[in-house]
């Protein structure tokens, strides 16, 4: 292994704990679950909106992971690597959706799927149906971002990633993910502002 | 920074971007009061900013506080079948058979099993081959797309 890679080790603490996944440490494998398990599903649940399709996918990217560990090398940060998994996970998922049920599936699922709410106290009935109203709209919008710009936004707002680590995992470059990200929050600023 | 030396974020594309990052309170204390200037003599701003921040806040709506229970059972589950070979299972399922029972009957069991299923093994043994060379493949897949974000951070 390089010295650069070897410094880019240390300071990503996750790549060192893959290396020692690498070398036969299974409680470093259930670290790592444990740090990016929560983060990865809430990003896959946001992606694909249904609780059960997000476990399944997570449990995929993981699996991944794991059966990469004998060639791993810590050639990029660990998060870029997991998420760039889980986010093409995610895409060829919709896309084969897409191509199964055309236009209509998200909105199932959407309606189906496993909903979260927050829950503070005992709300009144009168503002759980308008958080209820305002997730819908907040799903629906997000559910008719490009797939791509989707990603970006979840990455942005909810795993409050830089613009760098996003375009890493899109593949793409800096300047391409603030476009995504300008676009998409135009489309979102037409659906939602009102619901705010 | 002053006033006349600030320019109106979004007078181009990637400048709006600072209008983003300041509903998104990502600003460091310095930009921030530059653009809040900015802000409070720039109508357009004013209104771009006041929609980013209603749709920051319907976005905030959207917990996700949603746990998987039993995730990492099923995932070492799946990790254990993946090293186990696909003769395991029927190994173990044999070896407590014969454990108890007397040994002609199980021994016929065995004859009778050859004689109906004389060609499962094989379909078995193909099956695990083409799911280990599936799995060998996106692992191969994954590894790839590691070193395509070594080749784009160099
Ligand atoms: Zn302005």
């Amino acid at each position: 292994m390089a010295v650069a890679a070897v410094l880019k080790a240390v300071l990503d603490a996750d790549a060192a704990l893959m290396l020692r996944v690498r070398d036969g440490d299974s409680s470093s494998f259930n670290l790592l679950l444990e740090r990016h398990r929560t983060p990865v599903i809430h990003f896959l649940f946001r992606m694909v909106q249904n609780q059960a399709i997000a476990e399944e996918l997570a449990q995929e990217a993981f699996l991944r992971v794991y059966r990469s560990r004998a060639s791993y090398e810590p050639s990029a940060k660990f998060t870029t690597w997991l998420f760039r998994i889980a986010t093409n996970l995610a895409f060829n998922w919709i896309r084969d959706q897409r191509s199964r049920k055309s236009q209509e599936s998200l909105q199932d699922l959407s309606a189906s799927g496993d909903t979260h709410h927050l829950c503070d106290g005992q709300p009144s009935v009168e503002s759980v149906l308008v958080h209820e109203v305002k997730l819908n709209e907040v799903r629906e919008a997000i559910s008719r971002l490009p797939d791509k710009q989707r990603a970006a936004v979840l990455m942005h707002k909810y795993e409050e990633m830089e613009y760098s680590h996003i375009a890493r995992v899109l593949g793409c470059s800096e300047s391409a993910v603030k476009s995504l990200l300008f676009r998409a929050y135009e489309s979102l600023r037409a659906r939602l502002a009102q619901y705010a | 920074m002053t006033e006349q030396r600030f320019r109106c974020p979004l007078q181009s594309e990637e400048n709006a971007q600072l209008l983003l990052d300041y509903c998104a309170r990502r600003l460091d204390p310095s930009r921030r009061a530059a653009l809040e200037a900015h802000i409070g003599l720039c109508p357009s701003c004013r209104e771009f900013s006041q929609a980013q921040r209603l749709v920051w806040e319907a976005l905030d709506a959207w917990d996700s506080s949603g746990g998987a229970a039993d995730f990492d059972r099923r995932l070492y589950q799946r990790i254990s079948e993946e090293r186990k070979p696909p003769w395991a299972d029927r190994l173990t399922a044999w070896t407590a058979e014969i454990s108890w029972k007397p040994a002609l009957p199980a021994a016929a069991a065995l004859a009778l099993w050859v004689t109906f299923f004389p060609v499962r093994p094989t379909e078995e043994a193909e099956g695990f081959e083409r799911v280990a060379a599936e799995q060998v493949e996106g692992a191969l897949e994954d590894l790839d797309m590691l070193q395509q974000l070594k080749l784009n951070l160099q």
